[in-house]
């Protein structure tokens, strides 16, 4: 299926949890968010959601900062 | 001791994680400076890039997190940001930052404020960068903040307290903590925020790019702690004229 990560298109097997992806993208889970179609999506769910073609996720890290 | 919602803090000193050269030297100036409570913030994963890996040194000293919400220049943003950083670092602590012009970084009063409402009654404790306003202030604290923060100077310009009257009234209104964040440059600076009675700063670039940011991390330490000291000791009224220290007895005249 064809997924937007971070606004660039990429395709991806189905079915596909939110977790799943993040493995697939070899992240680390502490010190991640996600955004799937731009809602927030609350970590203890992330197992939980199967994404879905087309869907949108933008991915964020916690970097240094002020 | 520094009690923020509820938090005990040893330390006055809040410090920044930004600006260090590497991992490592931020470990050891952190260590440094005591400080309990750093700032960190988010940016949009760059997935053809191996992440710096800033958790693990803050893990290991043991500090609480304080991500912040820059880069919102709304308050919608804002609160997107504040969504994602609880997912991120779980927790519910926030250094709430909106400031819409890259120039000179001043944060927007009214999105600040509208944000930190939502942000509050959404559970969080929020802690706002604002102006030195006292006005703001009060209302920020009236909305539930659990500190505020306002500017000495524009973030990284590193001179000093530049607000400094303005902060004078923040201090004697506020119920809530007043933590100096932005433009503290020198431990000097920190001295003189701190003997005010502001009960802390946040000092990021000041340490981060000195010549030797683990000493100049322990200077701050120790400028903080003696601001703060001199401020609960009690500093002497000013006088525009001279008050003799010795006793003026005129015991040399006419001899």
């Amino acid at each position: 299926m064809q997924l937007m990560i971070n606004n660039e298109t990429a395709q991806f097997p189905a079915p596909l949890s939110l977790q799943q992806l993040l493995e697939l993208l070899e992240q680390p889970e502490k010190g991640i968010a996600l955004a799937l179609n731009r809602q927030v999506i609350s970590r203890s769910l992330w197992p939980q959601i199967f994404l879905q073609e087309g869907d949108s996720v933008h991915l964020f890290n916690v970097v240094a900062g002020g | 001791m520094l009690t923020i919602a509820n938090r005990q803090l040893n330390s006055r000193l809040l410090t920044g994680t930004g600006k260090f050269s590497s991992a490592s030297l931020m470990q050891s100036a952190l260590s440094a400076s005591g400080s309990e409570l750093v700032t960190l913030a988010l940016k949009r994963l760059d997935l053809g890039q191996r992440q710096d890996e800033i958790l693990p040194p803050l893990q290991t000293l043991g500090v609480h997190l304080l991500p912040n919400t820059s880069g919102a220049r709304t308050a919608e943003e804002a609160i997107f940001a504040a969504h994602l950083s609880r997912q991120a670092l779980d927790t519910h602590w926030l250094k709430l930052e909106i400031h819409p012009d890259q120039r000179y970084l001043l944060p927007d009063a009214v999105e600040t404020l509208k944000a930190a409402e939502v942000l509050v009654r959404e559970g969080f404790v929020v802690l706002p960068y604002c102006g030195a306003d006292p006005v703001l202030c009060q209302r920020l604290q009236e909305v539930g903040c659990a500190a505020v923060m306002p500017l000495g100077a524009p973030i990284g310009s590193n001179r000093g307290l530049l607000s400094r009257d303005f902060l004078r009234i923040i201090v004697e209104q506020a119920r809530v903590p007043v933590i100096v964040d932005a433009g503290i440059g020198a431990p000097s600076q920190a001295a003189e925020a701190m003997e005010m009675g502001v009960d802390g700063v946040l000092v990021n670039t000041a340490i981060a790019v000195a010549g030797d940011p683990v000493a100049m991390a322990g200077a701050f330490k120790l400028a903080v702690q003696a601001g703060r000291r001199a401020f609960e000791a009690g500093l002497p009224a000013t006088s525009s004229r001279a008050l003799p220290s010795s006793p003026l007895t005129g015991f040399l005249e006419g001899i």
